[in-house]
């Protein structure tokens, strides 16, 4: 489904009071907003706790929507922003200093050498996917890579979460996390890379 | 690289945990409260 195109419709009618279409939000996003809070909080309380102040920020702001973003990337920045606004005075929380500010220098991008100049592979690595005894591998495929993604510094997996898995465009996922073009494209190329490596890792050792 | 995007794209189609539902009734109940006719 288009979110964007589904998206008319859904802020239409919760704006009309509709709680079906509240229940339906609630339903479509309130794990990957627990996941993303995650990100930036070790307690999985803490995290809910964050969920739940958004959804009440979201619930009062829905006439101040401007529908210039998809609902899904307007309710994800005011998550960003209760964390961040969290991390301040909650020392369950890790400060937003220390996981954006700084990630762009801490580290040497892996394997530089297996990519262009667009971050694209200059030799792309062998297809591991396909067969239908593959298939079979698929569940603990997925498993592997969403392990792989959850192991990533929490910088690299907000913008892989953001990127890859919830689909979000490059200037969403610096508009939700209030980082520049530049942090987003290195912390997207190296957790993709890690990710990379950890799939082809687990390739090896189950093939 | 797409399709290990496409892939990742995946890893959370099988965690549909639902949202606790006494937390998920308070948040419609505080929608309806928000969405209900104002005072006048």
């Amino acid at each position: 489904m288009n979110d964007t195109t589904s998206d008319e419709n859904l802020v239409e009618r919760l704006r009309a009071g509709d709680d079906d279409a509240f229940a339906s939000l609630i339903d479509r996003h309130h794990r990957s907003m627990v996941r993303l809070a995650s990100v930036f909080v070790a307690d999985e309380d803490l995290a809910e706790e964050i969920v739940q102040e958004t959804w009440l920020a979201v619930i009062n702001g829905l006439d101040d929507f401007e529908e210039r973003s998809s609902i899904k990337t307007w309710i994800f920045a005011i998550l960003t922003n209760k964390a961040r606004k969290r991390g301040k005075r909650d020392a369950r929380m890790k400060p937003w200093s220390s996981i954006f500010e700084s990630s762009i220098d801490e580290e040497v991008t892996p394997n530089a050498d297996r990519f262009d100049s667009r971050g694209q592979w200059a030799k792309p690595p062998a297809a591991w996917s396909v067969g239908p005894e593959e298939r079979l591998m698929r569940d603990d495929l997925l498993k592997a890579i969403k392990s792989a993604i959850e192991s990533l510094p929490a910088s690299q997996r907000a913008v892989v979460r953001l990127r890859d898995v919830e689909g979000l465009s490059a200037a969403e996922t610096c508009d939700v996390l209030d980082i520049s073009d530049g942090n987003q494209r290195v912390l997207l190329h190296r957790g993709r890379v890690k990710v990379r490596e950890a799939v082809e890792q687990y390739m090896e050792q189950t093939s | 690289m797409s399709e290990l995007v496409e892939l990742m794209g995946e890893v959370d189609a099988d965690d549909e945990a639902p949202m606790n539902p006494e937390q998920r009734e308070q948040l419609l109940e505080a929608y309806r409260a928000a969405s209900g006719p104002e005072d006048t």
